[in-house]
């Protein structure tokens, strides 16, 4: 086994937990999200050593995460075994409310902007920057999904916290 | 209509709510389903004359389980098809061991998985026989706080809280180590798309955090931190241990340090975790060095061993696809099963998947799951603490196996 390898499997444990509670508000299901965040992380095992030398390896494959969400994974996952369920999946058939059973109702990329907005606390600036897309892309469709769940915005653009 | 924060409320909530489960259990498998994969599309490419698309198989070859194998493959540029191609189902193996709970029971307890402010607990490591250290995290993955759980009381309490710099972005608290009076921690972050290294220190007995020092640039490379009483001790993936004191002065090298990485203070070795100098410089630890007092002990490697890691006493290293298990000077060795750590936590324990195997006793202990499954601690050193749920889904209490509760006889 090389380092890195450990190294990337103790930033696995360490780090797992966090990112499947990331892609289950990205994704809103159990098996998306473990899917979205194993995919991302296969990117990151690939690319170790690089991005561990450069960039913080969490930022990465959060990053992966956010733009794989709204691009290819859900096309490439259907390709994929129905019995690839991870390991200790459990289906909560509680209800998280109603404000979270409408967001699964928003389009993929609307719902992420919220996600980077309000769970990772993120400037538009940053936002824009790590899904590709301008600001002004941020904020309408920001605008679209907040005036589609009835959340009213305390203000139009949000700056850096 | 609804607010903002109501908005982050229900994100934050859910995400409480989200499973906890082993992502490496399922990397193993979907890598080698991508693997494969690639392999038959590189096989269709092949028919048509395209090439020089080889190395992305070699690249791909890495499994959580099978990580000897993935070393072997990993180096070499052409795919062999024969080998990525085939398949084997992971065998169903049977644990075996005895019930931790009846081998170790006074290092098993439960504990709540939230603190006062209801944010979710992440053990780093046990501080002593009792006491655990944690982080608490606000919902969104941040560390905010830490804390002190002592299993005797059934209480914790607050070290201190972490800041968080102005103007750093993407901060996430990595990694943390206490010498049982201070604690330090290392948070990571960008700033201008480079990243900036923070080193902070605060006494375990409770006070504000104080900011030791940042760095920058390749010395942003913290690979593992310490504590040696006075100062944060560090090592970057470049090697050499740093040490910088807690309050005033300015940071320093380690004497003799050179090319040393630091495993749990005051021990270090030159086994690297840069891939470079891997490459350059081999697979075994060839030493074992304590910077306190400068005593050099060089490690006895036996023919075909590979990957040693080694701590004051113990070394796990492998031969073929089999780990192997010696003291520093050759003496004890065993053949154990793979899939165990490697370093030694407490230079004494090994952990895999499922067991603890005691290095002193030859005893194994198995681990229950009740949750479905089981993490171990973030400290820098291998962490004394492996936990996981005590039920599946939501998670309100931990069980939390804690080593450094098990008697040295034992």
């Amino acid at each position: 086994m090389r380092p890195g390898d450990v190294e990337f499997e103790d930033f696995v444990r360490a780090r797992g937990a966090a990112l499947v509670r990331y892609g289950y508000v990205l994704t809103g299901n159990p098996e998306d999200a473990a899917d979205l965040a194993q995919e991302a992380l296969l990117k990151l095992s690939d690319n170790w050593s690089r991005v561990r030398n450069k960039d913080s390896p969490e930022a990465y494959v959060r990053t992966t995460m956010a733009r794989q969400h709204i691009s290819w994974w859900r096309r490439r996952r259907r390709e994929q075994p129905t019995d690839d369920v991870p390991e200790g999946i459990h289906h909560d058939t509680h209800s998280f409310g109603e404000l979270w059973k409408e967001l699964a109702t928003l389009p993929r990329k609307q719902r992420t902007v919220l996600v980077l907005r309000y769970y990772e606390d993120l400037p538009d600036e940053e936002i824009a920057a790590i899904l590709g897309i301008s600001r002004g892309t941020v904020r309408s469709q920001a605008f679209r999904a907040l005036a589609t769940l009835r959340v009213r915005p305390a203000v139009l653009e949000r700056g850096r916290a | 209509m609804r607010t903002e924060d109501e908005l982050s409320g229900a994100l934050r909530d859910a995400a409480d709510r989200a499973p906890e489960l082993d992502l490496l259990v399922g990397l193993g498998k979907r890598r080698r389903r991508r693997t494969r994969r690639r392999a038959q599309l590189l096989a269709a490419a092949a028919v048509v004359g395209v090439v020089g698309t080889s190395t992305v198989v070699a690249q791909g070859a890495f499994s959580s389980g099978g990580g000897e194998e993935a070393a072997a493959t990993s180096t070499t540029t052409r795919p062999k098809p024969e080998k990525t191609m085939t398949v084997t189902p992971r065998p169903q193996t049977q644990t075996k061991g005895t019930p931790v709970g009846k081998l170790w029971p006074q290092a098993l307890f439960q504990m709540p998985a939230k603190n006062a402010d209801g944010w979710r607990y992440r053990p780093i490591t046990g501080i002593n026989a009792t006491e655990v250290l944690l982080a608490a995290e606000p919902s969104a993955d941040k560390a905010g706080k830490i804390e002190v759980y002592d299993a005797k009381t059934g209480k914790s309490r607050v070290v201190t809280a972490i800041p968080r710099t102005r103007g750093l972005k993407q901060y996430f608290t990595q990694t943390v180590s206490t010498d049982g009076t201070n604690v330090v921690w290392c948070s990571i972050a960008s700033k201008d798309g480079t990243t900036v290294a923070e080193l902070w220190w605060a006494p375990l007995s409770g006070g504000k955090a104080k900011l030791a020092v940042t760095l920058t640039g390749g010395g942003a490379a913290v690979e593992a931190i310490g504590v040696d009483g006075e100062s944060v001790v560090w090592s970057t993936r470049k090697g050499g241990v740093y040490r910088k004191p807690f309050t005033n002065g300015a940071p320093n090298r380690v004497p003799k340090s050179d090319g040393l990485h630091l495993i749990s203070w005051p021990w270090a070795g030159d086994a690297s975790t840069d891939d470079e100098e891997f490459e350059k410089f081999g697979y075994n630890q060839s030493k074992i060095v304590n910077l306190a007092d400068g005593t050099v002990t060089k490690v006895v490697i036996k023919d075909g061993m590979k990957d040693m890691r080694c701590g004051p006493v113990w070394c796990r290293g492998r031969q073929g696809t089999t780990s192997v298990v010696q003291r520093v000077d050759g003496t004890g060795d065993k053949k154990l099963p793979k899939g165990f750590g490697m370093y030694a936590i407490l230079d004494r324990f090994l952990r895999s998947a499922d067991t603890v195997y005691d290095l002193n006793t030859g005893r194994l202990a198995r681990i229950e799951t009740p949750g479905g499954w089981s993490s171990n601690g973030i400290s820098s050193e291998p962490s004394r603490i492996l936990y996981g749920g005590t039920t599946k889904g939501k998670v309100d209490r931990y069980w939390v196996l804690n080593l450094a509760a098990v008697p040295p006889a034992q």
